[in-house]
């Protein structure tokens, strides 16, 4: 197992870039998740690793090898592709084989690896079988299998989950995730869904317009999200953001939204004079939008006492989840959404007063999109 | 752009010859075969359009575009033009209108209805030979027995092979000739036709066939749902649905017609006189037959490309915005 | 319904087929009968019987005056040659060519695929001349020139000669390049990463997964081979050479055994026939050629 290192990689496609100088470190037996929409850049970055694509410019190490110049074959990795790229005329053995074949190994050896990994895998029974005649999910296993026999450095997976059903989804991350701490193997996984990167990256990095945006533990990316775009990007439901003016109100320095004033906190109002912004957008997490506390509570809650802003508006839209509801607030002409428990049920039309708590309110710069304070 | 371009990277010329060279191994075979026997030819009929050459072609006579003027110009060549139009009208269109009729028949859902599809199919294993061997017993002059049918119908016998009809005789112009083609029938090229027409009927059945299965089963429910008949069913389903289909087969029927010489060869010779001579007969017997005339041969083969050309391109153009796609 | 009365409904529709198809089969029908006639039958007044009172079926298998005894069987055999090298180079090199064109990325390829597709506008009648005259010229060199003459091999009046326009094709390079295009991308992918270059991943994958394109084209190419027409009297002088298409047709001249050949034409029928019978399904993908799914 080893390190995959990205060095300044840049790939042009015409006149469109694909990625634009990513450097990127892959740390040895990391599951590393590389999470962006559609055109981001990010299945081009795996197949660059990969050596299905030569870059423009910058270079690819794997261990301490550059292998900007090896093929795709003499580099030692496994990829999984979205649609299993399973060989539809050939059995699960002969699919498990086909790579082992062409490396010279022994015929009962082929065979004892072959065991060896279906069996680990749960499809030993399916080996005489053709991948039509497969569920998703095996197919899906078929695809790990043909990977892992080969014991490469490192392990390339573009969205391998995105063809099952949404049960077998779960079940799947799951099962990858502990198969990576067996095999105590490199994973980059390419995704562009933010809840398979929260869950299964031990870092994840987010792409966006060829750009890398945030490089970080999924925790962190989700707590303090390097810019706009990340922030909006990840989350479900996506974070409520408001654009205003700052201004300076009773000593505070506060934004006007549409939805009402938000407190800016010391901390960032330093920032925000030292680099003269003077618009920004404010961005709240639905969760972190709280029914206003009642005044007996108030009183014991120091934090809820002084919240950053309270926003007022009327519930437009309840989506009801079970164990928590959705509701579209709208104020001031904007819609905010807030995440509220089940209880109690929200009806069409009721006034709200949401507040939100001072440590939970991130602030970009309208201009630049980049996260101000800390 | 960056400092990554200190990494010294293959430059991109050679990285395209060496593509190219990749590419060679598969494509010389086609590319070699291609040259000699298509484009290379393509260019060797116009250079010898340029050129007249005695009986015995000992020598070559640089004659410029007198030829092609002459031999676009002549009164054959535009009788040519005309057989050749008239053959095509009478071989694809009613082929297409009976192999669609055929069709929709083998089309039903009726137990062994299988063995009429392979019947109605069955001509397209004809080769041009044979159906103008077997339309020559129907139509011969003496063992014929379609005359014996024509006269059971209480008509007077035809002198199939042999009756040239407009195509015969004097025409002071081709409008005189066009004035004829109406009420002097050219039994001779219909002949031909009758044997093209059959051998045609198996090819567009089978297309026809495979149009049909393309129609969603719902398109008639929905149309029988809303109290359409088979007729009506037939007009504003299947024959909307169809047009890609019939477009596609007049368009290969065309250029089959074209493509036509062995039928003619075998029943007609291109006679009487020049009645039944296509285009393509009449570069065979021009350049083929003495006196060798090998450069208006080629003249007349280039206008018979620019024609297929100019027709093909011109269908795509003309029915592909009304032809309904799915 | 009962089961009499469904059949009551469907009598007019069998009805209508059953004319349809005779009067479809009816020049079959008549040379056939005219192949198991006596030779007398031809000679008096009047048209033959439609029917065969006293068939001859030694017209067919007697070995001293049947089929079996007119170079029908050499002229089958010819065209059998001509029909499967032509099928074969065929799928050879349209199998290349599809596979560059599909799975290759180079400069130039989509000017080379458009030149590839014009091949399909410029039929072979346009170029008939200038091909001749390459055979003669090439027939002539291999009959003079001392390092030629040896290899024995003959453009006019020989194999080479009737095949050599057609190993290539325009529209069998379309076909199959459309049914490659079908197979994923990843496949190519999975393969390179597993070490296996373009020809092994061609042998080894592609050509298994497009069996249906591949037969298509061979039905398609063997037919129109076997129907040519043309070519084959401008190249071949020797009756030893001729193909059956041509064979036939000299056969059909021959008055004094008209009957025979007319039993030689149904002989030539019969196997194109259960041939087309049998490959229908891949004939009808070819002729649609991908423009027109179906």
């Amino acid at each position: 197992m080893a390190r995959v290192y990205f060095e300044e990689i840049s790939k042009r496609f015409g006149g469109t870039h694909a990625l634009r100088d990513l450097t990127l470190e892959v740390d040895d037996e990391e599951f590393f998740v590389l999470l962006g929409p559609s055109g981001c850049g990010k299945t081009t970055a795996l197949r660059i690793a990969a050596g299905l694509e030569e870059p423009t410019a910058g270079a690819i190490y794997i261990g301490d090898r550059d292998v900007s110049f090896v093929p795709a074959k003499d580099r030692d990795l496994a990829m999984v592709f979205q649609n299993y790229a399973l060989y539809p005329h050939m059995s699960v053995r002969d699919n498990v084989a086909f790579g082992l074949r062409m490396r010279g190994y022994a015929r009962d050896e082929i065979e004892r690896l072959v065991q060896e990994v279906t069996a680990t895998l749960g499809i030993a029974d399916l080996l005489d079988r053709k991948p039509g005649q497969l569920s998703g999910g095996q197919r899906q296993r078929v695809a790990l299998g043909r990977a892992m026999v080969r014991r490469p450095q490192a392990f390339l997976m573009d969205e391998p989950l995105s063809n099952l059903d949404s049960k077998m989804r779960v079940q799947m991350r799951a099962e990858l995730v502990r198969l990576q701490r067996d095999l105590a193997a490199t994973f980059i996984y390419v995704t562009h869904d933010q809840v398979e990167a929260m869950t299964m990256g031990q870092r994840i990095a987010v792409l966006e317009g060829g750009k890398l945006q945030q490089v970080g533990l999924p925790q962190d990316v989700y707590d303090r999200p390097a810019n706009r775009f990340v922030a909006e990007f990840i989350g479900s439901p996506a974070m409520n953001v408001l654009e205003g003016d700052l201004v300076v109100e009773g000593g505070h320095t506060a934004v006007r939204t549409p939805a009402g004033l938000v407190r800016v906190s010391d901390a960032a109002s330093a920032d925000v004079r030292e680099q003269n912004i003077t618009s920004l957008a404010v961005g709240i997490r639905p969760e972190h939008l709280t029914p206003e506390a009642t005044e007996s509570a108030a009183a014991t809650s120091a934090a809820a006492a002084s919240p950053a802003a309270i926003i007022e508006g009327q519930a437009d839209l309840v989506e009801s989840l079970g164990s928590e509801q959705h509701v579209t607030v709208v104020a001031g002409g904007w819609s905010v959404v807030a995440n509220l428990p089940s209880s109690p049920r929200i009806e069409r039309g009721a006034t709200l007063r949401l507040a939100v708590a001072a440590e939970h309110v991130h602030l970009f710069d309208i201009e630049s999109g980049e996260r101000v304070g800390p | 752009m960056t400092a990554a371009e200190g990494v010294a990277r293959p430059g991109s010329l050679v990285r395209s010859a060496w593509r190219m060279l990749a590419a060679l191994p598969f494509l010389l075979p086609s590319m070699v075969l291609f040259g000699a026997f298509v484009f290379y030819p393509l260019g060797k009929a116009v250079y010898l359009g340029f050129f007249i050459s005695n009986p015995f072609r000992t020598r070559q006579i640089y004659v410029g575009f007198d030829q092609y003027r002459e031999v676009l110009t002549s009164s054959e060549f535009v009788s040519s033009l005309l057989v050749t139009g008239t053959f095509t009208l009478y071989t694809v269109f009613p082929a297409i209108a009976i192999g669609t009729f055929l069709a929709v028949l083998a089309n039903q859902r009726l137990p062994g209805i299988i063995v009429f599809r392979t019947v109605f199919s069955s001509t397209i294993a004809a080769s041009v030979a044979i159906s103008a061997v077997l339309w020559l017993v129907l139509l011969h002059p003496s063992i014929g027995v379609l005359n014996e049918a024509v006269e059971a119908a209480g008509l007077s016998r035809v002198n199939w092979l042999q009756d040239g009809g407009w195509a015969v005789g004097e025409h002071a112009t081709v409008f005189d000739m066009v004035a004829a083609w109406f009420i002097d029938p050219n039994w001779a090229l219909i002949s031909v036709s009758l044997a093209t027409l059959w051998m045609n009927i198996g090819l567009f059945t089978v297309i026809v066939l495979a149009g049909l299965q393309t129609i969603p089963e719902e398109l008639y429910e929905a149309a029988r749902v809303d109290g359409a008949g088979r007729w009506q069913q037939f007009r504003h389903v299947t024959l909307p649905m169809l047009s890609p289909t019939l477009f596609f087969a007049s368009v290969i029927g065309m250029i089959f017609a074209f493509q036509s010489f062995g039928q003619i060869q075998i029943l007609t010779e291109g006679g009487p006189v020049d009645a039944s001579t296509v285009m393509l007969y009449s570069i065979y017997e021009t350049g083929f037959e003495p006196p060798f005339r090998v450069g208006a041969a080629a003249v007349q083969s280039l206008a018979l490309f620019a024609i297929m050309l100019a027709l093909t391109l011109a269908q795509f153009r003309m029915l592909a915005g009304r032809v309904f796609y799915r | 319904m009962t089961f009499a009365a469904r059949w009551l409904r469907r009598l007019p529709s069998y009805a209508v087929l059953t004319i349809c198809a005779a009067l479809l089969l009816f020049p079959l029908y008549v040379t056939f009968v005219f192949s198991l006639h006596p030779l007398s039958e031809f000679l008096g007044d009047g048209v033959p019987s439609l029917w065969p009172s006293d068939p001859q079926w030694g017209n067919y298998f007697e070995s001293g005056g049947g089929v079996s005894n007119t170079p029908i069987g050499r002229y089958l055999f010819n065209s059998v040659v001509v029909a499967v090298v032509i099928t074969a180079a065929q799928l050879i090199t349209a199998t290349l060519s599809a596979y560059a064109f599909a799975f290759l990325r180079f400069p130039g390829r989509d000017v080379l695929f458009a030149l590839f597709l014009a091949t399909m506008m410029v039929p072979l009648e346009v170029a008939i001349i200038p091909n001749f005259q390459t055979m003669q010229w090439l027939d002539g060199h291999f009959r003079e020139q001392a390092w030629l003459s040896w290899t024995q091999i003959r453009w006019i009046d020989g194999y080479p000669g009737l095949v050599a326009p057609f190993l290539a094709t325009g529209f069998g390079t379309f076909l199959l390049r459309q049914a490659f295009l079908t197979i994923p991308r990843e496949l190519r992918d999975a393969a390179e990463m597993d070490g296996y270059g373009h020809f092994r991943f061609l042998f080894f994958v592609v050509v298994p997964l497009a069996r249906g394109a591949l037969a298509t084209l061979a039905i398609f190419a063997f037919l129109q081979a076997w129907n040519q027409y043309l070519w084959p009297l401008l190249v071949t002088n020797d009756p030893d050479m001729r193909t059956v298409q041509i064979g036939i047709a000299a056969e059909a001249n021959d008055v004094s055994r008209i009957n025979v050949a007319f039993a030689g034409t149904i002989t030539a029928f019969l196997p194109m026939l259960l041939l087309v019978v049998a490959f229908q399904r891949y004939l009808v993908r070819g002729l649609f050629g991908g423009s027109v799914k179906g």
